[in-house]
This record gives structure tokens, sequence and C-alpha cells, in this order.
């Protein structure tokens, strides 16, 4: 299996938007989210980001989803996402460490049910870091 | 690979207070009479003959309130607590995985478990380590610890090493003592030559930021033996887990002379102070 869409595709689900686990923006994404929601980067802080130690990590709110994450599963700043949200599952994390492919596959349901992790591997988009 | 069984008379094979002998129950007694029991962390008593796997029996309510295990909910490979409802990587560990397989540790590092492994590191006070033992076996350890940090899978269970100047500034290894005592039952796995810290020692860790922590262990470890670490399974184990600098370049030593993985266990580690 060497078709990434064939190994992964996302069911909007939302679990991946679950949890407050250091999902950080880049100074030039918060500039292009900022831009895409029409306010400006201090309001960004102080809506969306600003996690305790960590003033550009999000939010999430009470239900614990990340504050972008919308009822329908829908991610309200899908087109500038932060590039851990795009790339998902293709990360440094899942592609370095088996177990650690394996706990995302038992937590997200797009990935293909009969994946190993070599063709995981050779299904990442640009291959293993 | 071998699997070896609780060894007869070590802590995970001592029955409850209540099943040992009258004798054995007799001689306790008489000896919490002579020098009646306190609390490890502060003076104040402590109750008589109680059974020393209960936390009770070494902290005084005061200090046992302060105790905090870590949560359930973490992140399967680095161990940091986080809100989650399943199993699902942190934001860190999916960014810049660690070199090591996975973390794991018994306590929160904070109140009286930060003020025992001081009193053990800084005032060379050994009467911590029963304490701080039995703490982290109840999580480390089976048959009450986690599945996946059982020590028979390991080939070694390795303590972090110290370099010989703080060794003989010291006196002992904090975590090679602990250590020997959370994993008694597999102490034939327990190696502290399979990699060593040459050097002086003079750096305090703790004076460090996590930067200039990961600059100033940067190739501070070696090993004596590579043969004998091609293919296996280790165990690392660490007395605090801070910044996880120091446990990441010995992982990465290890797992770079051939290890086949590297799993980290530590007695206590500081987390941010908002994960609730």
């Amino acid at each position: 299996m060497s078709d990434s869409k064939a190994a992964f595709q996302c069911r909007q689900c939302g679990i991946c938007c679950l949890g407050r686990g250091g999902v950080r923006l880049s100074r030039g994404e918060a500039g292009l989210v900022a831009a895409f929601l029409k306010i400006s980067p201090a309001d960004l802080f102080t809506l969306y980001l600003g996690a305790g130690p960590a003033p550009w990590e999000i939010r999430t709110g009470p239900d614990n989803y990340c504050l972008f994450h919308q009822a329908d599963g829908r991610c309200l700043i899908h087109p500038v996402k932060p590039g851990i949200c795009r790339d998902w599952p293709f990360l440094p994390g899942p592609l370095k460490h088996e177990s650690a492919f394996l706990e995302a596959k038992a937590a997200c349901p797009g990935f293909s049910k009969e994946l190993s992790w070599a063709e995981f591997l050779a299904s990442a988009p640009g291959g293993r870091p | 690979m071998s699997v070896l069984k609780p060894e007869a008379g070590s802590v995970l094979e001592r029955p409850p207070a209540a099943q040992r002998s009258r004798w054995a129950e007799l001689l306790r007694s008489l000896g919490d009479l002579l020098w009646p029991p306190v609390c490890a962390t502060c003076p104040r008593a402590l109750p008589l003959a109680a059974d020393e796997r209960d936390p009770a029996a070494h902290f005084c309510p005061d200090c046992l309130a302060e105790l905090e295990f870590m949560p359930e909910s973490l992140c399967p490979l680095c161990g940091r607590p986080y809100f989650q409802a399943g199993p699902h990587l942190c934001g860190d560990c999916l960014r810049r995985p660690p070199a090591y397989d996975t973390a794991r540790s018994a306590l929160v590092y904070q109140g009286t478990a930060a003020r025992s492994i001081a009193l053990l590191k800084y005032h060379g006070d050994l009467s911590q380590i029963g304490a701080l033992a039995e703490l982290s076996s109840a999580r480390l350890a089976p048959p009450e610890g986690p599945a996946r940090a059982d020590p028979d899978v390991y080939d070694f269970i390795v303590p972090m090493p110290i370099s010989p100047g703080r060794l003989r500034r010291r006196g002992f290894n904090q975590a090679a003592e602990l250590a020997k005592a959370i994993y008694r039952p597999w102490r034939k796995k327990l190696d502290e030559k399979l990699l060593i810290r040459p050097g002086d020692g003079l750096v305090h860790q703790a004076a460090l930021s996590g930067a200039e922590r990961r600059r100033a262990v940067r190739g501070c470890f070696k090993i004596p033996e590579p043969s004998r670490v091609k293919g296996a399974a280790i165990l690392l184990f660490d007395d605090v887990l801070t910044t996880g600098a120091t446990a990441e370049e010995a992982a990465r030593t290890l797992l770079t002379a051939g290890a086949r993985r590297v799993d980290l266990h530590s007695t206590a580690r500081t987390v941010l102070q908002d994960w609730r």
C-alpha cells in the first residue's frame, strides 16, 4: 500500500481535536489564522491562544475540544490550520516509533484497518523523515 | 528471553501485615516501640506496626495529602499528563518524538515527593529510599503497575549513571539505589555498568534551562561493551524526569549502540502547572 489516501482517510470524527496536547501555532501560522478570521493578532491571542505557560498554544473549550473544532466536526480554520493538524497522521512521531503509529491507529478511525507500520511508512507523502 | 518471577521475600512477595507470622509482628512491634516511626519528610509520629506497603506507614496524613500520583490520562509516548478521552499522542511527540520508546513516572514532582527526593539526593537521607520505592512500585512494577511497564520484557534495567566525581561527593547514585529497591524481584537484570557517565559532574543540571541541559549532556554517556547492548530491550530508570534532556541523551546513546528499544521509568516527573 503506497497510496496515502488508501492508508488514511479522515472521517472527521474530531478525536484528534480532543485534548489539550500542545497544538501550537508558529508565528507565520498565527498571522495566517488571524487574517483568515479577519481579526488582529492581539485578538487571536485573547480569543483563541495562550493556554497556561504556552502562549502560542491553541486553547481548548469546556468540552476539552480545540476552540476551532465545530459541532459538525469541521475545523473553523481548515484552509489555514496549523501544520500538525494538516499533516496528521504523517507526522514525525508515528513515522519514527511503531508504538506511536499503533497508538495513533487505535485512536483514529481514519486509518485503513489492516494497515501495517511498514505500509504506513511507504505511503507517507515525502517518505520517512 | 528469560522471564523472572518475584523472588521470595521481595517487596512484591511480602504478605500483608495481617498474614505475617506472630513472631515477625512481635519483632516489628518491638522495633517500633524502641524506635518509634516518624514521617519520612517531617518530624510527626506515625502509627506503630503499620503495613510498610501502605503509604501511611511512611508519611503523616498532612504529607500524604501533598503526594500526587501521575494521572491515568497520559500521552502514550512521553507520559506527560493531559486531558484526553482515548489514547492519543501529545503535540510535542507528534512533532518531535523523543528517542526513547515510552516514559512513565509514578509521582508528580512536587510537595512531599520533591521533599523526599531532595532529602535523599542532597542530604544523604537513605531512609527515603524505602518510602519512595514503595510509592514507585505501586505504579511502575507489576502486579500493580500497568502491563506496558512490566520489567519482565526487558533484558536490562539500567539506572541513570552519575559521573565518578559526583558519585565520590554524594557517596551513592540515588537512581541506582532506588532501582535496586523498586525492581528487587528483577535484580538480576539490574546493570549499573552497561551505561556510564565519565567526567567530574561539576555542572549541576538543576541550575540549567532546557536548552542548556541539552547542550551540557551531549555525548556525556559511554557504553563500555557495545556488544551487550545490540538488540537488547532496556529499561532506563531515573529518580526525577524534568526536561527529559538527560534521559533523551542516554536513550539515544543506547539506541545508537544497537539497543532494540529503550523505555524510561522515573519515580517522579515535573509537569506543567496547569495540566489539570
